[in-house]
C-alpha cells in the first residue's frame, strides 16, 4: 500500500461543483484520509503528478476534458500509471457506456477500479476506498 | 401492275379493236371496189371483143378467130378465152385442150388452176342470129395482191397509230395521274406523322376536288395531332408536377420522420441529462444532511452546511425551470406579455438584482435617450440577468463588467462586455447551443448550456439575434439586438 507522507492516504478530489468537493472533504478528512481536489481535468493532471495521491475520485464530467483524458494522461506517465481510479457521474455506469467509443470501454473498464454514481453513499464509498487501497 | 399500265393496257386493248374493225371494214370496201373494177373490165373487155369477132364467125374464118381468142388471152389478166356453141361444146379456145368438150365453167368465182378468176360470158349475135357464146376469165390475183399489199399498209399504219397512241396516253396519263401520286406520297407522309405536305391542284374535276378534300384531311389530321401533343404535353406536365409534389411529400415526411426520431433522442438525453443535473445539488443535500446527522460539527460548519442545503435547493429549483423554460421555448409553449419598456431602467434593475459574490464590478453605460422597445420585461430581464451573471463569473475578482445599449435605425443593441478570457471564434455560435458544454477549462456556460440557449430563444422571440463577439480587452461581448417599435 502506497502511503503519502503523514502516513495517511492521499486522495485526489476531481470535480468541478466545489460543494461536491467540500461535502467529500469533509468526510474523507474525517475518516482519515488527507485531501487534495482539482477543478477540471487539466489542474486534475497537474495536481496528480505534483502531489502523487495513492487514489484518485473522478468526476466522469468536467471541464476542459472529459474523465477519459484525464485517465489517459495519468495512465500514459510513469509516476501516475498505477494510480487507482473511481468514477463518480451523476450518469449511470451503462449511460456512460453509450457515450462512449467501443475501444475506450475496454480500457476504462481495465483502468477504472470502481464506479459511483450519484447521489454518493459516502460509507459505500469510504469502504471501497480502504478495499482498494488494501489491495 | 401500276395504276398506269393498266390504264395503258385498257387504251391499248381498245385502240387494237378499232383498228382492227377499222382495218375490215377498209379491206371489204377496197375489195369490193376493186372486184367492180374487174367486172367492168371484163365486161367492156368482152363487149368490144364480141364486136370485133363477130365478122369472122359469121364468115368463119375459124384461123383468124383462134389466133383472136389467143391474142386476147394473152392480154393482161385475162386467164382464158373461148367459144362454145348453143349445145355447150367449145369451138374455139386460147388453150387448145378445152376444144371439142363441154364448157367446164359457169359464170362467177371459180379456181382456174391455182388462180382464182372471174368468169363471165357474152352471146355472139348478129342481127339477132347467135353465132356462140364467149367466155372470157380474168384473173383475180393481182386484185389478191393488191388487196395483201394494201393489207400490209394498213397494218403497218395501224401499229404506227398504236405506237402513237400509246405514246399519247403514256404522257396524258402520267400528267392526269400526278395528283393521285402526290397524293400517295402525302398519305405516306402523313402515315409517317408529316402533315406538312400540300398538294398542288388546280383542275376542277374529280381528282382536283379529291386532292383539296385531301389537303383539308391532311390539315385536319395536322390540327387534331398538334392539338393531341398539346394535351399530352399538358398531361406529362400535370403528371410531372404530381410526382414532384409527391417526392416533395415524401422528403417533408422523411425529414418529419428523422425529426421524429431525433426528438425521440432528444427527449431520452433530455431524461438522462436531467437526472444527471439532479444528481449532483442531489449528492450535495443527501450528503450535507447525512454528515449533520451523523459527523460531530461545529455550529459554525452546521450553519454553512445548512447554507448549501438552501443553495442547492434553489440550484436544483433553477435547474427545473431552466429545463421547463427551454421546453417551452422549443414547443412554442411560451406567451410574451410585452410592453413598452424602457431599456436602461431594465437593465439597472437586473443588475441589481444580481447577487454580487465577487469583487466584480458592473458599469452601466446607456445614452441620455434611450428608445423604448416593447418587450416582455419579465423575460428579457431574464436574459440579461444570464448573460451579466455569465460576466461576472468570467471576469477576474476584480474585473469589470460593461452593460451599454446603443439606438441604432431599426433596433436597440444592449452589449454586455467581460474581461474574462473571451470565446474561441469556433465555439461564438455553439454556445448558443442546447446543452453544449465548452471544452475550454475557463468557460463558465457550463451547467448545461441551457442559460444561453433559452436568452437566444427569448430574444428569437421577440423577433431579435444574439451573438457573441470579441471584446475590446480581449474578453467576450454579448450582443442583443432588439427591433425597434415605432412608437
Amino acid at each position: 500500500m502506497a502511503q503519502g507522507n503523514e502516513g495517511r492516504p492521499k486522495i485526489l478530489i476531481v470535480d468541478d461543483d466545489p460543494t461536491i468537493i467540500e461535502l467529500l472533504d469533509d468526510r474523507l478528512s474525517a475518516a482519515g484520509f488527507k485531501i487534495v481536489a482539482a477543478f477540471d481535468a487539466i489542474q486534475a493532471v497537474a495536481v496528480a503528478h505534483k502531489e502523487g495521491p495513492d487514489l484518485v475520485i473522478l468526476d466522469v464530467m468536467l471541464p476542459g476534458g472529459s474523465a477519459f483524458t484525464v485517465l489517459e494522461r495519468l495512465r500514459t506517465a510513469s509516476p501516475t500509471a498505477l494510480i487507482p481510479v473511481i468514477a463518480v457521474s451523476g450518469l449511470g455506469a451503462d449511460e456512460i457506456v453509450e457515450r462512449l467509443p467501443r475501444d475506450q470501454v475496454e480500457a476504462a473498464d481495465e483502468q477504472i477500479a470502481h464506479f459511483a454514481q450519484k447521489p454518493l453513499d459516502f460509507d459505500d464509498l469510504i469502504a471501497k476506498i480502504h478495499e482498494i487501497l488494501a489491495g | 401492275m401500276t395504276y398506269r399500265a393498266k390504264l395503258i393496257i385498257a387504251i391499248c386493248a381498245v385502240s387494237v379493236l378499232t383498228l382492227a374493225a377499222l382495218m375490215i371494214n377498209r379491206m371489204l370496201l377496197v375489195e369490193e371496189i376493186l372486184f367492180e373494177r374487174a367486172q367492168t373490165r371484163l365486161v367492156s373487155a368482152g363487149g368490144v371483143f364480141s364486136r370485133e369477132i363477130i365478122d369472122d364467125l359469121v364468115q368463119d374464118r375459124i384461123e383468124r378467130v383462134r389466133d383472136a381468142l389467143g391474142f386476147l388471152a394473152s392480154q393482161k389478166r385475162i386467164s382464158l378465152a373461148l367459144i362454145y356453141d348453143q349445145n355447150g361444146i367449145v369451138r374455139s379456145a386460147s388453150d387448145e385442150r378445152f376444144v371439142g368438150l363441154p364448157v367446164p365453167y359457169h359464170d362467177g368465182q371459180q379456181r382456174l388452176g391455182d388462180e382464182q378468176v372471174l368468169i363471165q360470158s357474152f352471146p355472139l349475135l348478129d342481127h339477132d342470129v347467135s353465132f356462140g357464146t364467149l367466155q372470157l376469165a380474168l384473173s383475180l390475183e393481182q386484185m389478191h395482191r393488191d388487196l395483201v399489199v394494201l393489207f400490209i399498209w394498213s397494218a403497218v399504219l395501224s401499229v404506227l397509230m398504236l405506237v402513237f397512241i400509246i405514246g399519247v396516253s403514256w404522257k396524258l396519263s402520267g400528267r392526269l395521274l400526278k395528283p393521285l401520286e402526290a397524293m400517295r406520297q402525302a398519305a405516306e407522309g402523313i402515315a409517317r406523322g408529316d402533315f406538312s405536305r400540300e398538294i398542288l391542284v388546280q383542275s376542277q374535276d374529280v381528282i382536283g376536288a379529291l386532292g383539296r378534300s385531301f389537303n383539308h384531311m391532311a390539315h385536319e389530321l395536322d390540327d387534331m395531332t398538334r392539338h393531341l401533343q398539346e394535351r399530352i404535353d399538358e398531361a406529362t406536365a400535370k403528371l410531372a408536377a404530381a410526382n414532384a409534389l409527391l417526392t416533395e411529400k415524401k422528403q417533408e415526411l422523411e425529414r418529419g420522420n428523422r425529426r421524429l426520431v431525433e426528438l425521440d433522442r432528444m427527449k431520452t438525453e433530455f431524461l438522462s441529462i436531467v437526472s444527471h443535473d439532479l444528481r449532483n445539488p442531489l449528492t450535495a443535500v443527501i450528503g450535507l444532511a447525512d454528515s449533520m446527522q451523523r459527523m460531530p460539527l461545529s455550529e459554525e460548519k452546521r450553519m454553512h452546511y445548512l447554507d448549501m442545503i438552501k443553495s442547492e435547493g434553489v440550484r436544483m429549483t433553477d435547474i427545473i425551470e431552466a429545463y421547463l423554460d427551454i421546453t417551452k421555448i422549443e414547443s412554442g409553449g411560451i406567451r410574451l406579455l410585452k410592453k413598452l419598456t424602457d431599456v436602461a431602467k431594465l437593465c439597472a434593475d437586473s443588475v441589481r438584482a444580481i447577487k454580487m459574490t465577487s469583487g466584480v464590478h458592473v458599469e452601466l453605460d446607456f445614452p441620455e435617450s434611450m428608445p423604448t422597445v416593447k418587450v416582455d420585461p419579465d423575460r428579457m430581464r431574464q436574459v440579461i440577468v444570464n448573460i451579466v451573471d455569465n460576466a461576472i463569473k468570467v471576469s477576474p475578482p476584480t474585473g469589470h463588467v460593461t452593460v451599454s445599449g446603443k439606438a441604432l435605425p431599426d433596433a436597440v443593441q444592449i452589449s454586455v462586455e467581460d474581461e474574462g478570457p473571451g470565446i474561441s471564434p469556433e465555439e461564438r455560435d455553439r454556445i448558443f447551443e442546447k446543452y453544449y458544454r465548452s471544452e475550454d477549462r475557463h468557460n463558465v456556460y457550463k451547467g448545461r448550456g441551457l442559460g444561453l440557449a433559452i436568452a437566444r430563444g427569448i430574444i428569437e422571440m421577440h423577433g431579435g439575434k444574439i451573438w457573441a463577439e470579441e471584446g475590446n480587452n480581449g474578453g467576450a461581448r454579448m450582443v442583443l439586438s432588439l427591433p425597434r417599435t415605432e412608437a
